[in-house]
């Protein structure tokens, strides 16, 4: 009884952990936006987390840099299975308008699997939420999958 | 002084919050939004424009070739590599691509793609007017690169062969369907046949301008006949 109220609850409240490869700061803007009351994320449990190793889904935006790149990858090791990763905005995706540029290791698709992509430049907070809304679905299954 | 907040505090427990309800209530975008892009290909000549001014790089063609002297194109909007500026719109001669508001732009990075075919006959060789032109310039209007330039007072008419894309519009659109595109090869037999064709056609000219003055002549000798004739009365 105690095992499904554990994973009734856990499945309404996804922790989000958000990580910048290089973002312009427009995506993460409007990431932190759908946590304000106006759009008010949490509505569906969504919460922001101070650590990868309490995340459920990882929100990339940004081109991934050079720089950055080892250390999103670190990051996505400490994050516990299952895990969803969100990419916001087309650049994590194709790089955008950095493509080509010698500093930007573009398609994320490279070094990890994306469950979700939100598509814009920079998405609608109401895009958002349906991505979010998407990821937490998606690690539902996921998490049911794991138990068997 | 505390009256003042708690009269606030009061009034807010009795209204609506202000969060949107949104995935219950679907909100609109705000007019002019630009979300995703629809391609019209009955509308496009492609002329390349939007591949060429897309700055990072989300529109690709590719062309498949039929056998029947037709080719597929296909044009490719990657919407995970779009920034949705618009340029592409405003580029566009022919209105083909629209950036509508609908930025329910979610899902699979795969499925994120607009794409739209047609197919076109295969020109190849050089725009060419033949001797039928009547310098109307219908042609001149319609060209979505706006490269022929037709004068009806010299009667001249040109165009610039290198940045024509060959979309045949000006073919379509001309009334005397004088235009055609020639090979290099048959350019000089083409010169040739409407040099010829416009002497024939000045001669056809020339006589029909002296039967009309013969007419205007004759016209004129019995009017003044009947005035005199009427002078004489």
């Amino acid at each position: 009884m105690f095992k499904k109220m554990i994973a009734d609850s856990m499945s309404k409240s996804p922790w989000i952990y958000h990580v910048n490869t290089g973002s312009c700061n427009g995506c993460d803007i409007e990431l932190v936006a759908v946590l304000t009351p106006r759009y008010d994320a949490e509505r569906f449990g969504f919460k922001l987390a101070g650590t990868p190793r309490h995340a459920d889904i990882v929100v990339v935006s940004g081109p991934i840099t050079s720089q950055s790149k080892e250390r999103l990858l670190r990051t996505l090791e400490q994050v516990p299975e299952p895990r969803c990763i969100v990419t916001l905005g087309s650049c994590p995706q194709s790089g955008n308008v950095f493509k080509g540029s010698y500093s930007v290791e573009a398609p994320i698709e490279k070094f990890v699997h994306v469950d979700v992509a939100i598509a814009g430049c920079t998405p609608k907070p109401e895009a958002v939420i349906e991505g979010l809304y998407k990821a937490a679905m998606i690690l539902k299954e996921k998490r049911e999958a794991m138990k068997k | 002084m505390m009256f003042p907040f708690l009269r606030k505090a009061i009034s807010n427990l009795f209204s609506k919050p202000s969060t949107e309800n949104f995935p219950a209530v679907n909100v609109e975008a705000k007019p002019n939004y630009r979300g995703r892009i629809e391609y019209d290909p009955e509308k496009c000549v492609n002329c390349g424009e939007c591949v060429k001014v897309c700055a990072p790089e989300a529109i690709t063609r590719t062309y498949e070739d039929l056998g029947d002297g037709t080719r597929k194109g296909t044009y490719h909007f990657n919407l995970t590599s779009c920034t949705f500026c618009g340029t592409c719109q405003d580029f566009c001669s022919t209105n083909a691509i629209t950036l509508t508001e609908d930025y329910h732009m979610v899902g699979d990075a795969a499925d994120l793609f607009t794409e739209g075919s047609w197919i076109h006959k295969i020109i190849t060789g050089k725009l060419f007017c033949g001797a039928d032109c009547i310098f109307c310039g219908m042609c001149m209007r319609n060209c979505p690169e706006q490269i022929i330039n037709v004068d009806r007072k010299t009667k001249t008419w040109e165009v610039d062969h290198d940045r024509c894309i060959k979309c045949g519009i000006c073919q379509s659109k001309c009334p005397k369907k004088c235009l055609d595109f020639v090979e290099e090869e048959d350019w000089a037999a083409a010169e040739k046949a409407k040099a010829e064709a416009l002497v024939v056609k000045e001669a056809e000219e020339a006589k029909a301008k002296a039967a009309k003055l013969a007419a205007a002549k004759a016209a004129k000798a019995a009017k003044e006949a009947e005035a005199a004739k009427a002078a004489e009365k």
